[in-house]
This record gives C-alpha cells, sequence and structure tokens, in this order.
C-alpha cells in the first residue's frame, strides 16, 4: 500500500528505534522513504553523535523491501554486527551507524484491507535531540490554569468543578475511571482515550477503563494500541507528551517524518500518585479536524495530576473498607460468642442443678433447674430472633393492627418480670390511638426490648416504668414511650447507643436489642428519641406514621 | 442482697468451712457456682460490683469468685480495688469470663483498667465445668480435688 506524493513514497512500514543510554529509546516511524540518516540538521533523521557521518546512510524502498545504504561514511554502517554498504531490512534487524544503536521493526508487508492510510505526513518526535521539546512538554509543576487558551475559562473551571465532583463521590475505582473520561471527551476532540494503570504488584501498565467517540466508528477500540513509546516517555519521566499533524506545525519543517499508523495526534500523560507515577491518559484522534492543542494538553496534565491522588484514595479506601468489614465481622462473632457462652452458662448451671435435684429427690432444686433451663432456651431464641431481624434489610410486613393492643401485649407479658424485680409498671394509653397500619410482629419487638431495658435499667427497690402511647392527628403519626426511673445513660454511652453488641447490661444484655429496634423504626420511616439524666432516668419515644408510607 | 446460706446437716463445723463470694450480676451463674460449692463451702452472693465489695468488707471471705462483664463495676475494676484495700488484697479471686483471647478478643486496656500486671488466682471460662470449677477453688483454697472426678 505505497501512495505517491511529491515524488516521495509513503505508507506506513514499521519504526526505528533508538537505543538511548539509561534504557530509554525514541522510535521514529518509517513513513517517507527515501529516508536519509545523519548528524547534519537537513537529514530525515538527525543524530547529533560525532562517531555518525554528516550524511552517512539512507533507507530506500525496494518494491515491498526496506533496503539501508551507507552513504561512505567514515564509522561504517552496522547490520546485526555486520558492516555493510547496502542490505535488505528484516523486522528484528539491529542496525548501528557508528554508535547509534536502533533496533528495526518492520511491520509485514500490507495485503490490503481496503485500508489506504490518508496521512501522508503527520510527523512526529518525541524527543530527538535536534528538536526543541519545551513547547510540546509541560513540566510536571509548569500548569497554569493562565495558560489555557483554547477552551475559555468559564469551561474549564466548570470542568474541574465536575472533576471534583466525580472525585469526591467516587469510592469505586471504575465509576471514578469511567467518569472522569467522560469528561474528559467533552473538554478534549478525542476520538479514542483510555486510562492505564499500574499493577501495584508487577508495575505492568493494564488498561483500566476505555472510551471511543462516535466519530470514531467501532474499530477504535478492538485496534487500540498504544504507542509503547509515548506511553513509556510518559510514564517513566513523568512528562506529558502531544503528538500532532506535522502538515501545520512548522516547527518540524523537514526534520524527521514520521506517521504513528492513521493517527493525526495523540496525547498521554501520567497519573502522579503521592509517590510515584501510578498509571497514564492517552487520548488520540485520526480526524484532522480533531487536532490537539497545547492547551488540550495542559488540561489532560492537570487532569491527570488530580485523580492520581484520586485513584491512590481509591484504592486506600477499598483496603480499608475491606480491614473495617474484617473488625466489623470479628466484632460480630466475638459480640456472638460472649452471649451464647453467656446463655450455654445458665443452661449448664440449669442442668447440673436439675440433676442435682433429681438425685437427691429435692423438688425444689428440679423445679429451679427447670426455670434455669427454660428460661436460657428462650433466652436463645431471643438472640437467634434478633439476630436475624438484625443481619439482612427487610421490608415491613404492613398490615392493619389496633395500636394500643400491641403495647398491652408486651406490658401483661413483662408484668411478672417487673413484679420479680418490684418494679412498678404503668401503661397509659391513649384511647384516640385506633387500627394503625404498621408490621405488628416487629413493633412488639421493639416495644418488647425497649421496656425490658427500661426494668432491667431500674433500681431493685423503688423502680417505675411508665408505657404511654399517645395520638398525633395532626401529623398522622403516633408514638410509644417508654420512661423508667432508673440509672440513665452516661453522655458516652449515649453515643454508642443502638450500635450492635454494645451493651451496659454485663451478662445479661446482648447489645442486639436497641441495634434491632432502630432497624425496625427506621424501616418503618419512624424515628427513636432518647432523653437521659444520669441516675435519674430514661424515656425512649418510639415516633411512627400512622398509615404505611408511599414510597 | 446479700445471702448467706447456711447449709444443715454439713459434715463440717462451721469453724472449718470456708467462705466464698460469688459476685455476678446473672442470677442463673451465681445460682450454678451456689449449687457446686454449697456442699462444702459457704455462699456468699452479689449481684453486683459495689455489692461485692461491700459484702467482701463485711465478711471477708476466703475466697471471691468474680464474673468479669457486670453492668457498672465490672469485674476487672473490683479487682483492682480490692488489691488496693489492705483487709482485701491478700484473699485469692477466680475470675469468671464469658470471652477471652481464646476466640481472638483480648479485654481493652480501657476493660482492664489498672488491672495490667496483677493477676488473679485463676480463670474460668464460662460456661463453666462444674468439675474445673470445684477443683479451682480447691486448688486456691488448699483443699480435696474434685469428688465426682476422684480427686484432683
Amino acid at each position: 500500500m505505497i501512495a505517491e506524493e511529491g515524488g516521495k513514497r509513503s505508507a506506513l512500514h514499521g519504526k526505528l528505534v533508538l537505543e538511548r543510554p539509561g534504557g530509554t529509546s525514541v522510535s521514529f516511524p518509517l513513513t517517507q522513504f527515501p529516508v536519509a540518516l545523519g548528524r547534519e540538521a537537513s537529514n530525515d533523521i538527525t543524530l547529533s553523535d560525532h562517531s555518525v557521518s554528516r550524511r552517512h546512510a539512507r533507507l530506500v524502498l525496494d518494491g515491498e523491501m526496506v533496503q539501508v545504504e551507507d552513504l561512505g561514511s567514515s564509522n561504517g554502517t552496522f547490520v546485526n554486527g555486520n558492516k555493510i554498504a547496502s542490505c535488505g531490512l528484516k523486522n528484528g534487524d539491529h542496525l548501528r551507524l557508528g554508535n547509534c544503536s536502533f533496533a528495526v521493526e518492520l511491520d509485514p508487508p500490507n495485503t490490503g484491507k481496503g485500508r489506504e492510510p490518508k496521512t501522508t505526513s503527520s510527523t512526529w518526535d518525541l524527543s530527538t535531540h535536534s528538536l526543541s521539546q519545551e513547547d510540546l512538554e509541560v513540566e510536571a509543576t509548569g500548569i497554569r490554569a493562565a495558560g489555557l487558551t483554547g477552551a475559555s475559562t468559564g469551561a474549564v473551571l466548570g470542568f474541574f468543578q465536575q472533576t471534583g465532583r466525580i472525585l469526591e463521590r467516587a469510592f469505586d475505582l471504575d465509576e471514578l475511571l469511567n467518569g472522569i473520561l467522560d469528561l474528559t471527551f467533552q473538554m478534549i476532540p478525542a476520538g479514542r482515550g483510555c486510562i492505564l494503570l499500574a499493577d501495584p504488584n508487577t508495575g505492568e501498565m493494564g488498561i483500566k477503563a476505555s472510551k471511543t467517540s462516535d466519530d470514531e466508528g467501532q474499530d477504535g477500540l478492538d485496534r487500540m494500541k498504544i504507542s509503547r513509546t509515548i506511553l513509556d516517555y510518559a510514564t517513566r519521566q513523568g512528562r506529558a507528551v502531544l503528538t500532532s499533524d506535522a502538515t501545520s506545525d512548522d516547527r518540524f519543517g523537514a526534520a524527521q517524518s514520521v506517521i504513528i499508523q492513521e493517527i493525526r495526534g495523540a496525547m498521554c500523560v501520567p497519573l502522579r500518585g503521592r509517590e510515584e507515577i501510578i498509571g497514564a491518559i492517552y487520548v488520540d484522534s485520526k480526524l484532522l479536524s480533531h487536532k490537539f492543542s497545547i492547551d488540550d494538553l495542559k488540561l489532560l496534565f492537570a487532569v491527570g495530576a488530580q485523580i492520581g491522588i484520586a485513584v491512590e484514595n481509591t484504592r486506600l479506601y477499598d483496603a480499608n473498607l475491606r480491614a473495617e468489614r474484617m473488625a466489623a465481622v470479628g466484632q460480630a462473632v466475638a459480640g456472638l460468642g460472649h452471649c451464647i457462652k453467656n446463655i450455654l452458662n445458665g443452661m449448664e448451671g440449669g442442668s447440673f442443678i436439675l440433676q442435682k435435684g433429681i438425685d437427691k429427690a429435692e423438688e425444689g432444686s428440679i423445679r429451679k433447674g427447670w426455670d434455669i433451663l427454660s428460661r436460657n432456651s428462650s433466652r436463645l431464641k431471643d438472640l437467634v430472633l434478633d439476630m436475624l431481624a438484625y443481619s439482612k434489610p427487610r421490608e415491613p410486613m404492613y398490615q392493619v393492627v389496633q395500636g394500643n393492643s400491641v403495647v398491652v401485649d408486651v406490658v401483661e407479658l413483662l408484668q411478672e418480670r417487673a413484679d420479680g424485680k418490684g418494679v412498678h409498671l404503668r401503661y397509659i394509653p391513649d384511647e384516640r390511638l385506633q387500627a394503625v397500619e404498621i408490621d405488628g410482629k416487629a413493633i412488639y419487638r421493639c416495644v418488647l426490648n425497649l421496656v425490658t431495658n427500661a426494668i432491667d435499667a431500674c433500681q431493685e427497690q423503688g423502680g417505675e416504668v411508665c408505657v404511654r402511647t399517645l395520638l398525633s392527628q395532626q401529623e398522622q403519626r403516633f408514638e410509644i414511650s417508654v420512661s423508667d426511673n432508673g440509672c440513665g445513660v452516661s453522655e458516652e454511652d449515649m453515643e454508642k447507643l443502638g450500635r450492635a453488641f454494645f451493651s451496659t447490661k454485663g451478662s445479661k444484655g446482648t447489645g442486639l436489642g436497641l441495634s434491632v429496634t432502630y432497624k425496625i423504626v427506621s424501616e418503618h420511616k419512624g424515628d427513636i428519641r432518647v432523653e437521659s439524666r444520669l441516675r435519674e432516668g430514661t424515656t425512649f419515644t418510639l415516633s411512627l406514621p400512622v398509615r404505611r408510607p408511599m414510597e | 442482697m446479700a445471702t448467706i446460706d447456711c447449709m444443715e446437716g454439713n459434715t463440717m463445723t462451721e469453724m472449718t468451712r470456708k467462705r466464698i463470694l460469688v459476685v455476678d450480676d446473672e442470677q442463673d451463674a451465681r445460682e450454678f457456682v451456689k449449687a457446686v460449692l454449697e456442699e462444702e463451702y459457704e455462699i456468699l452472693t452479689a449481684s453486683d460490683g459495689d455489692e461485692g465489695l461491700k459484702i467482701a468488707e463485711e465478711n471477708l471471705p476466703n475466697l471471691i469468685i468474680l464474673d468479669v462483664q457486670m453492668p457498672k463495676l465490672g469485674g476487672f475494676d473490683v479487682f483492682s480495688q480490692m488489691k488496693k484495700d489492705k483487709a482485701l488484697c491478700e484473699i485469692p479471686v477466680i475470675m469468671l469470663t464469658g470471652i477471652r483471647e481464646k476466640v481472638g478478643v483480648d479485654f481493652s486496656k480501657e476493660e482492664m483498667g489498672d488491672f495490667f500486671g496483677k493477676e488473679p488466682s485463676a480463670y474460668l471460662e464460662k460456661p463453666i465445668n462444674s468439675c474445673d470449677l470445684l477443683a479451682t477453688v480447691h486448688k486456691c483454697l488448699g483443699g480435696g480435688g474434685c469428688c465426682c472426678c476422684g480427686g484432683s
């Protein structure tokens, strides 16, 4: 696939990769032949090395074959270590001019799939010695918003506001990267774009998000090959790279002419983390109308600086989240283990006393042992129910019930317990409260938990617990309040109320009752108020909508 | 609610019967310990830390069995207060714990309070094994082995 233009034959044939000291390399795509190599600036590839002659060698096209010819150089031209006068080049050959070594990368002859490269003279140079790069590169520190002229200041500010918003919200890496790419495409006339991140373990760069604009068509991403050289340049040296269309760029003049695939222009900027470069953003375009400017590069560079930190934060956040989850699971297991052990202790005790009673035929001991056993088995049942209620989110099973009857049931159930402790349990219903739409069983559980807590909080003598209902017709809400004159909740503990496995009840508490209560009430779109004074008492008030809330 | 249980028909005389104070907020747990030990010892019970300290001062028991997790004054608090009290500091203490290092959860410094650096005579984990309890008590009080296990 060779096009004739101005006597020069052009097509993309591959590239020469100049190996430079320090492991870096510069590549020179081969598109137009002949290609002159030498020390003089008039060469297509200028090599400012004194071992290279002014006009050292040239590459010519012989049919489909690329040939190298020595032009009578002082230090010679070598292919795979052999000094040559003229020689055909194959892919993988090693070419040396004086002290300058190139790897030869040639594409297999194009058999023609109807895709004729229209680009004939896009030129680009990454960093040859002979060309000043200052215009093309923005140093890591040198980004100034004032320098942006391509896009209006307002648009740029808007852009950064939007990136800021994405960065604030994004706790998910994919979401973050895709959001940033979308925004980038709004600001920069990119055809294709991707964000690469280094694998934290291997350091290998991999594409983590990519996007193709509508103009570019579907083939964009499938064939997305990113120049390794550009990428390395951006990530190793931490510099922003812009390749542009040389036909309209005087600075290139008759210097190195290369075509990167069919791409008119490409940009690549590093993503900087706190300590190192962690990836890169790459965009390119095939369309002539979509040329990148220095301002685009500056903008992209600024984006790169911002999201580098964000990517690191997201990773840290993920790691923290995992650690927190593990800690939460550990806490839950420990809390449950503790509760279960206490209940088991009761059961062991019950059966020991029961056994003793049987052995000695003492009815008192038998009865006592049996009571302890059955009490602890119902504690275990309550624990399991609380655990299940706590563990999964569920919608309340709404039904129409008499609001007061839920409370009466609890009061009746706990009367005995209160009496046993010498606590006076009172119930003051609001008779106006009629049918309400709630999950009766769930709210019963809440009230049961609150009244149990209230009785437990009371001193052995003179304890008083008062349960009230109250209808607020205006607001279509009703309240159930449980007051006690017990020990009260300290300010410190107030913050921990409702936290799973937090209990001030010693062995008796599971630390789940209030957690479950809070959860059920919030599932009902209700709320809980707590007023407490140390040693004076506590009032818990549940406020619930009378009718099932509309979604 | 201090309870002093005097056993009837006991073979030992009141002089030789040693006194054990059981401090646990849970009634079932107190009953359990009492049932295991009451044939050999005189058992006092207290349902919280404050009450426990009060009864200890009044009765000077030979051994105190302390539950760690109690509301208000916890087991470690009671222990460290005892160690500051000249009358009580020599009394051996067995700690009852619901949970300890075995499940990977250690007590926090807050929970331990002044407790660091001092150790009770023994730990017993809940659920309590009656033979272990008896054997541990015997060890602390220098008595015989566990009757049901045929000696310690």
